[in-house]
């Protein structure tokens, strides 16, 4: 790593926003990790005569239509929602960036190619794209993820094209294309380093709209499906009992809403100390 | 004017053929036989045959592709397996649902957006613009139909004030009609008019250190003046391709927001041909919803290119 990049990663870790941000990632790792260890009952276990009871002593946040502890299901549904929004975002990053290089350096035609099809990716509105994938796919975990990758792609390959052309012509590069340095050195060592810096910052910003999208297709039915919890599914099956009580909607959503919370402000704060231009 | 607007037609022209190659595709990408799935586990092998004859599913994709385009571009999207209705009637039904939602929702985002960033980058650094700071970071993190949930629980079931669910089509009662989707709407429009706060704001910061309201502030007009008659103007040229892009999002989202509050639009048309396997429902719902987008991102190529002359003249 280089070391205006190092400095900035150091400014930002002081910034207020970075460090709210970091504790809820951190809260929300941790959940995913120790919630099956901490939760006080199985996420799965039934019991009838406990059925919508509002937060107590016993069930902390209260119960669902089936008289399952929600502490224990939101608890057990942080993996997966953490599962699907990073591996996703890692897969968009790799992939994207690998194309963004090539389109970037290459130019040309190889550009044209494979813009275009970012450019029909993304000519698609996200979520439908996610949900048109899953419907004929079927909706296996590995799917989900590959469905929220596919959907984000397109980002990274842009940015990373845009970053690219910018870097491509700089007075180093030149050099070490002079030098007779081979296309793929000269992409790894010298340009993606200074492309870096925005490519952090989105992928921060990528895995909060993950989680979103993972949350509204498992709320549709299309991500994880029950009885194992996930979020966006504990909000859905919980919805047809919301007069009754509304309290599991409520936790769940509000479950979600921090885990995006932290990675988007995480995103803000790297932004504000790798990019001076937005101060 | 006339020449950008052929350009930008021209550039449309292979993302909407790789649409509908991908549109297509995702039919044959269906594990197993869409004849199989059609005819039920029962179907006898010459019926098998019989039918995929019929479909003309036994000759090469290319041949299928092109015959399933041209069939597109007269409207016909085929027959749904379930109701044996024309995909494309389906579609022209629930379409004014949708759109009445989607302009309800991004009207309602301009509403909420606008002048909380006008507040924000007039006050910067104060108070005032740390706050909707916050506001607009918390519209962005929290899901939209998880606030249009809690919505519903306030102001129809505890409040009484609206409707839960249903629809009243427009022409019936338009007080009605805005009853019904005042909610659904809420539920798309926050989060929206949070990020519309977002890339309002800092678009307003930018314009204000430009030399012409410099200028406008030393021949002595007021703040008010400024902002209006300069500013915002100016400022608001950037975020409307930001809108343009988050219709895309506006479209996704109501796939939820018609599912949570029973309403008879696309997104419940796709919603209902995926839990019912019915892949010519899906196929031509996804695709109406792509075109719509695209065709609303042209929209605002053009709108964008009437406001910023500077953009047409750089145009090739």
């Amino acid at each position: 790593m280089n070391s205006p990049l190092r400095r900035a990663l150091y400014r930002a870790v002081r910034s207020p926003q970075f460090i709210i941000g970091a504790a809820l990632v951190t809260l929300f790792v941790l959940t995913a990790v120790l919630g099956p260890i901490l939760s006080p009952y199985s996420p799965t276990a039934q019991k009838m005569s406990l059925r919508l009871k509002p937060p107590s002593a016993e069930h902390v946040l209260g119960t669902d239509d089936f008289g399952r502890d929600v502490l224990s299901r939101i608890l057990h549904g942080a993996m997966p929602s953490l599962q699907v929004s990073v591996l996703s975002v890692a897969g968009s990053l790799v992939i994207g960036v690998i194309i963004g290089l090539i389109a970037g350096y290459r130019g040309g035609w190889t550009d044209t190619l494979l813009m275009s099809l970012m450019d029909v990716l993304l000519a698609f509105p996200a979520v439908l794209l996610a949900i048109a994938i899953l419907a004929v796919m079927g909706t296996a975990l590995s799917n989900v993820i590959l469905a929220i990758a596919i959907v984000n792609l397109p980002t990274f390959a842009r940015l990373a094209r845009g970053s690219t052309l910018a870097t491509r012509e700089l007075l180093y590069v030149e050099a070490a294309r002079g030098l007779g340095v081979p296309p793929i050195a000269i992409m790894w060592r010298h340009i993606l380093p200074n492309i870096a810096a925005p490519l952090i910052v989105q992928t921060s910003l990528t895995i909060a709209a993950a989680i979103l999208i993972e949350a509204a297709l498992s709320y549709l039915g299309l991500g994880i499906q029950p009885p194992a919890p996930s979020w966006g599914n504990i909000l859905s099956s919980t919805y047809g009992f919301i007069q009754t009580n509304p309290w599991p909607s409520v936790f769940a959503g509000a479950a979600i809403a921090l885990a995006v919370l932290g990675f988007n402000l995480l995103g803000d704060g790297l932004r504000d100390a790798l990019d001076p231009t937005t101060r | 004017m006339t020449r950008y607007i052929v350009h930008r037609l021209f550039v449309a022209v292979p993302v909407v053929l790789g649409v509908s190659l991908f549109t297509f595709g995702l039919v044959r990408w269906i594990p197993g036989d869409p004849i199989l799935v059609m005819l039920g586990p029962d179907a006898i092998g010459a019926d098998v045959e019989g039918i995929r004859r019929l479909y003309g599913l036994d000759r090469p994709w290319p041949v299928q592709y092109v015959e399933w385009l041209t069939n597109v571009m007269r409207g016909d999207l085929g027959q749904s397996i379930r109701t044996r209705m024309p995909v494309g009637q389906s579609i022209l039904q629930r379409l004014p649902v949708t759109i009445e939602l989607t302009i309800l929702s991004l009207l309602l985002g301009l509403i909420l957006g606008i002048p909380p960033a006008v507040l924000a980058a007039t006050h910067r650094g104060k108070v005032t613009d740390a706050v909707v700071g916050v506001i607009s970071l918390l519209g962005i993190s929290v899901p939209g139909f998880w606030l249009a949930i809690l919505l519903m629980l306030l102001f129809s079931l505890h409040l009484r004030l609206l409707p839960s669910i249903g629809y009243v089509p427009l022409h019936e009662n338009a007080a009605g009609n805005l009853r019904h989707l005042l909610l659904p709407a809420l539920g798309l429009a926050l989060p929206l008019g949070a990020t519309i706060m977002r890339f309002m704001r800092s678009s307003l910061l930018e314009v204000f250190g430009q030399d012409y309201i410099r200028t406008a502030r030393a021949k002595g007009l007021t703040q008010t003046k400024t902002v209006l008659k300069h500013a915002l103007r100016n400022a608001l040229i950037p975020v409307i391709t930001v809108i343009g892009i988050q219709v895309g999002r506006l479209l996704g989202g109501a796939v939820i927001i018609e599912q949570i509050f029973a309403l008879p639009g696309l997104g419940r048309l796709v919603f209902d041909g995926i839990s019912t396997r019915d892949y010519p429902v899906v196929q031509g719902t996804v695709l109406t919803f792509t075109v719509i987008f695209i065709l609303i991102n042209l929209l605002v190529d053009v709108l964008y290119s009437v406001i910023d002359t500077r953009i047409r003249l750089t145009a090739r």
